[in-house]
């Protein structure tokens, strides 16, 4: 198994009819997604309500998905006709001076407002993310810290992580579980509570 | 003592949905199907976007999620295709060379439906031979199975395409 | 001119239709796609199958454009196809190049029929629901009925090299085949109906482009379908044994779909396809009248790869037609029964 095939089996569920899977897509793209738009989109409110319709697309043209492609590439693709019909819609239009890649390998149009499309609220909120994920990674003990970086970071196989550490894969599954424990420990409080009523998981 | 509670951990719904997210285990569909499932998914997703890139911090108003997972809610339900070999004769149906007799045949059986009233070779049907008669039945049967264009000239009256 | 914009059905949220011209030629001269086997017979190698099943694969997802012939007798007719899958599934479109101008489009399981010469579209919708859900279970498989060989020297068909799957009937209920499935991404480039005499139907591209090379704006149509009319047929299930119709099959072959349709002049006729997975039957029910439109020739006739029986069976008449051999389509109607169940 891989991750597309993590993806696929999620896909798979959807189009049986599960349509919690399909959230659990969004839960897993919709910062991906999101970053993406804010490249075409300047407006925070707007980007997510162009966010919220390419999801909705790809739910509804998920039926005739078939795998050739990764999925994400083929959200990703959904993800900017959308943006693009949606600038048209408005009398948008992005200058593209340059194409930049980043490193998922996605590509966008350099567009001349890349200025910060944040509101204050969302970019304290983000800076306490990335501040609460950063001090958590210093607090861990290094062979959590090692493990975790060496899956998300290389993207490494449990079993070559297992060969790199000089340990059991049961002991790497064991370390990157306790990592990111730790880490949601952390962000708890940064992200919110879960009483609040409209908040739906 | 440790090894106890580390032996908890491992069976703990969290550390099944670490190794799952890591293509690393099999999940079990329930345990990702609550609440607090999901936001464990979410979480655990949200540190491996960030320790790649810190403009993936980002924090989704509380509305979003919630937004598209209603309007998804309301979406009619998927009725998907079978990735394994094909079970489903209706997904077979007419296939790009039925087309090409699926347009003929359909074409033909078709007529009562746009040609009222007029006149076309067609329906020159009273000089047609019994056996030319047959031409209607095959031009059904590729409508459904597929076959190419050949039909409509071996059997139409005086044969050959126009 | 080729602003076309043709009518589109709607988006359906029913399975769609696997499909396509090359699917059609993997199953060539008249079969209907069915089941693949997931597990070869025991005496049947798993490379004969595997490369079905690629070529099933590749013929639904790959883009790829086209021009093939199809032979049979003296006839030869040439087509164009262009096969694109994108986001939203696949779209389709085949151009007859010879005899009268007509194009078929197809999205998914929605397919358009375009006939420039009476401005009239014909929509099809294949919907999941309107057929049997299951008709092959998996234990259904075509080594069963047919020995499977892959040759071992590789031909060129269209500029491309391919591999020879041979697939010999083993019994006298069906015809043979052969496909020549393309060495690099598996599509079928020809595909032979084979009988005892030799080659019956042939479907080959002549030309042929893949992936990159296949433009989506080849998929718009010739005419600007503005104004047309839009016709849809009506086609009903029907379901002919509660009738009391007794069809008892070939080996190897199982009913795929019943349905009641108009035939030309509108009279009602009922209609059941029958295949094996490459071979397939259409049994055609419909009452007797005296002074119809209906042909009244009983007995068996061949008319190049088809064969043709018809009977009378009470105030019925049976027609039993397919391309297999003629005592295939005169065996069954012979031993079709009509027992209609007592009125109470």
């Amino acid at each position: 198994m891989n991750q597309r095939d993590v993806d696929a089996a999620l896909v798979a569920r959807v189009q049986r009819g599960d349509k919690r899977a399909f959230d659990l897509l969004v839960l897993k793209y919709q910062r991906k997604i999101m970053r993406l738009l804010s490249r075409m989109i300047r407006d925070p409110a707007e980007i997510e309500d162009v966010t919220q319709e390419a999801f909705i697309k790809a739910y509804r043209a998920i039926a005739q998905f078939r795998g050739e492609s990764a999925f994400y590439t083929w959200l990703y693709r959904i993800a900017i006709n959308t943006a693009r019909n949606w600038q048209a819609a408005h009398g948008r239009r992005p200058t593209a001076s340059s194409v930049i890649e980043n490193e998922d390998g996605e590509t966008f149009d350099e567009i001349d407002n890349l200025t910060d499309i944040s509101t204050p609220e969302s970019m304290l909120a983000s800076r306490q993310i990335a501040e609460t994920v950063n001090a958590a990674m210093q607090a861990l003990p290094e062979e959590l810290r090692t493990a975790i970086l060496l899956r998300e970071i290389e993207g490494m196989s449990y079993e070559d992580i297992a060969q790199s550490m000089a340990c059991p894969i049961g002991t790497v599954r064991s370390r990157i579980f306790r990592a990111r424990e730790a880490i949601a420990a952390q962000l708890k409080t940064v992200l919110g509570d879960d009483h609040d009523p409209d908040r739906r998981w | 003592m440790q090894a106890k509670q580390q032996q908890e951990n491992e069976a703990s719904l969290e550390a099944s949905i670490s190794a799952w997210i890591d293509a690393e285990a099999d999940i079990r569909p329930e345990d990702l199907d609550t609440p607090y499932g999901r936001r464990v998914w979410d979480t655990y997703h949200l540190i491996g976007d960030v320790l790649r890139s810190e403009d993936l911090a980002i924090k989704p108003s509380d509305f979003l999620y919630a937004r598209i997972s209603r309007a998804i809610d309301e979406e009619p339900p998927i009725v998907a295709p079978h990735v394994q070999p094909m079970r489903r004769f209706a997904r077979a149906g007419v296939s790009g060379l039925a087309v090409a007799a699926a347009v003929a045949a359909v074409a033909w059986v078709a007529m009562p439906y746009f040609t009222a009233g007029e006149q076309t070779v067609m329906q020159a049907q009273s000089q047609v031979p019994a056996a030319e008669g047959l031409y209607d039945y095959v031009a059904a049967h590729h409508d459904i199975t597929g076959v190419g264009p050949v039909r409509q000239v071996s059997f139409e009256p005086g044969g050959g395409p126009r | 001119m080729r602003d076309a914009k043709p009518v589109c059905g709607q988006r359906h949220l029913h399975v769609p239709r696997v499909g396509g011209v090359l699917v059609a030629m993997m199953l060539a001269g008249g079969a209907v796609l069915a089941h693949l086997p997931a597990v070869a017979a025991e005496s049947q190698p798993a490379g004969e199958v595997q490369l079905l099943q690629r070529m099933h694969k590749a013929a639904r997802s790959l883009d790829y454009a086209g021009v093939y012939t199809y032979q049979q007798g003296s006839t030869v007719l040439s087509t164009q196809i262009v096969h694109v899958v994108d986001g939203t599934g696949e779209r389709e479109r085949v151009s007859l190049l010879d005899g009268q101008p007509r194009e078929y489009i197809r999205h998914n399981e929605i397919t358009q029929c375009l006939l420039p010469d009476h401005k009239v579209v014909l929509k099809e919708r294949r919907d999941s629901e309107r057929f049997p859900a299951v008709l092959f279970d998996e234990g259904e498989q075509l080594a069963a009925h047919y020995a499977m060989r892959l040759h071992e020297p590789v031909e060129r068909v269209a500029g491309r090299k391919c591999q020879v799957l041979e697939l010999e009937p083993r019994d006298a209920h069906r015809y043979g085949y052969r496909f020549c499935a393309d060495k690099e991404t598996g599509l079928p480039l020809r595909a032979q109906t084979v009988g005892p005499e030799g080659v019956l139907i042939q479907i080959v591209f002549n030309t042929l482009q893949v992936g990159s090379q296949v433009a989506p704006e080849a998929l718009t149509p010739a005419w600007n379908t503005k104004g047309w009319k839009v016709v849809e047929l009506p086609v009903e299930e029907v379901d002919l044994a509660s009738e009391g119709w007794r069809i008892p099959l070939p080996p190897g072959y199982r009913p795929l779909t019943q349905v009641l349709r108009p035939m030309k002049t509108g009279r009602q006729v009922k209609q059941m396809v029958v295949s094996d997975g490459l071979a397939s039957m259409s049994i055609f029910i419909e009452a007797f009248a005296e002074n119809s439109d209906q042909p009244h020739a009983a007995g068996l006739m061949r008319k190049g790869a088809v064969s043709v029986y018809r009977k009378r069976i009470g105030d019925h008449w049976l027609t039993v037609l397919g391309e297999v051999p003629a005592e295939t389509v005169r065996d069954l109607a012979d031993r079709t029964e009509y027992v209609p169940l007592a009125v109470p």
